[in-house]
């Protein structure tokens, strides 16, 4: 019964994707991408994961606000005659190798639940006490994988200040006779 | 009499323009922020029992400060926090969460005990307030960043100009 | 069935980043293309009639939490990730004054 549920937000994250890529205005094509995080944060919901759902509403709403301020000017809202040719045969080329792909390997892969071990049932249940289990894991034992990710934001944004400086860098004026 | 002259007399005066929102945005500003901001705080210290955690009570605190500065314009967020603050704490907060691994690595495993109250569980309270830390100040920052700046056609050249200061 | 919604998401994101000539849709791509795959992630770590991870482990078949951590922080580091685009669109604008990614190839 779920699953139904779940595909059906699922189905409506993908019309949202295509109607934010093939629209004319640029403006209502971010507010399409805000309505699929809107449709994602439910689904995360739905799947037992309450502390993703809440993080996904935050950064979502941001992102919204982050791309409407850079990129919505007065004269720039139509977007017309937007696809490439070379792209579209590459990207059936692809599409292409993944269906076969698909149809060779999914006797093995489908229903997938039945496939995969359950690690944590085996590792950390007998460990930890009844608290909130992400984050502990978050933070004991994939704490390498939290400084990493950490570090990546954290070289985003000092990236993001880097590049909008208005001070130019000055090459040195005087010439070097060697 | 000519009719644009007619026209003139019945606009009215130029008013002082005030930065940010109009009134009834700044009302209801003014009764939520205290709110957003001690719920970032309480997700950031509550994040080893309820779903939360330094990532998530960071972001809310960002946007604590992003609802000042959209409410109120840039210049009165800059005096809640300022940017060489905002840029300070970033630092600070990176460098606190690498000697708490430090520290939890050289103490394993009773860095970590399965506590409940705040000081009893070990040292998970304070990897989420460094993080939390970061997290906030560094979005703050881009946001004040990206809200300031703009492309403005000056002398047939496009330049990135302030809003907020004088022209070069 | 979801496994392959999902892998269709991530598919539709990759059509955007290849086929499109605006700087801006590139960017909705990118976007489009995240959110699928911290979808995907999720679900490989779920089971039927799943709990959320805390306060009590032993009634029901829980989610793993794992797969929970590990986009946790994905999620945080896609936030940087579009402040970083939407710099470099912006300064794109200002040196070549369109998001058109043939113009800009023509006036170079």
């Amino acid at each position: 019964m779920i699953e139904v549920i779940i595909g059906i937000f699922i189905v409506a994250m993908i019309i949202g994707a295509l109607i934010a890529l093939e629209s004319k205005d640029l403006f209502s094509a971010v507010i399409a991408v805000g309505a699929i995080g809107l449709a994602e944060s439910v689904c995360f919901l739905l799947l037992g994961a309450p502390e993703l759902a809440a993080s996904q509403a935050v950064v979502e709403a941001l992102t919204l606000v982050i791309l409407i301020r850079a990129t919505i000017r007065r004269d720039l809202t139509s977007v017309e005659d937007d696809t490439e040719l070379f792209g579209m045969g590459f990207y059936f080329v692809l599409l292409i190798i993944t269906a076969l792909f698909l149809l060779h390997a999914a006797p093995r892969f489908f229903p997938m639940q039945d496939f995969l071990p359950t690690y944590s049932e085996k590792y950390l249940l007998p460990l930890s006490s009844s608290h909130n289990l992400v984050d502990e894991v978050v933070l004991t034992n994939r704490l390498i994988d939290t400084v990493g990710r950490t570090a990546a934001l954290f070289a985003a944004i000092v990236g993001t200040l880097a590049i909008l400086r208005r001070k130019r860098f000055k090459k040195p004026k005087k010439e070097s006779h060697d | 009499m000519t009719e644009e002259s007619l026209f003139e007399s019945a606009k009215p005066e130029k008013t002082l323009q005030e930065p940010g929102m109009d009134l009834g945005v700044k009302r209801a500003a003014t009764w939520l922020r205290g709110f957003f901001f001690l719920f970032g705080f309480y997700c950031t210290l509550y994040g080893h029992r309820i779903p939360s955690g330094g990532f998530d009570g960071g972001i809310i605190v960002a946007c604590t400060f992003i609802l000042l500065m959209l409410a109120w314009g840039s210049h009165h967020a800059h005096m809640k926090l300022g940017k060489l603050v905002a840029w300070n704490l970033q630092g600070i907060g990176a460098l606190l969460f690498f000697i708490f691994i430090g520290i939890a690595v050289s103490f394993f495993p009773s860095g970590f005990s399965s506590g409940s109250m705040l000081f009893q569980a070990g040292l998970i309270p304070w990897m989420n307030i460094s993080i939390a830390l970061t997290v906030g100040a560094s979005l703050f920052m881009v946001f004040s960043i990206l809200a300031e700046l703009r492309v403005k056609e000056v002398a047939g050249k496009r330049i990135l100009l302030s809003r907020t200061r004088k022209k070069r | 069935m979801i496994y392959s919604l999902s892998l269709l998401l991530i598919l539709i994101g990759l059509y955007g980043i290849i086929c499109k000539k605006n700087v801006v849709k590139i960017i909705l791509g990118i976007i489009i293309m995240e959110y699928g795959i911290n979808l995907f992630i999720l679900l490989l770590g779920w089971r039927k009639e799943a709990v959320a991870p805390i306060l009590d482990l032993s009634k029901n078949p829980v989610a793993d939490p794992v797969p929970q951590a590990m986009v946790l922080t994905v999620i945080a580091a896609g936030l940087g990730l579009v402040s970083l685009m939407v710099a470099l669109a912006i300064r794109l604008y200002e040196q070549y004054g369109t998001f058109d990614t043939t113009k800009m190839k023509e006036e170079e």
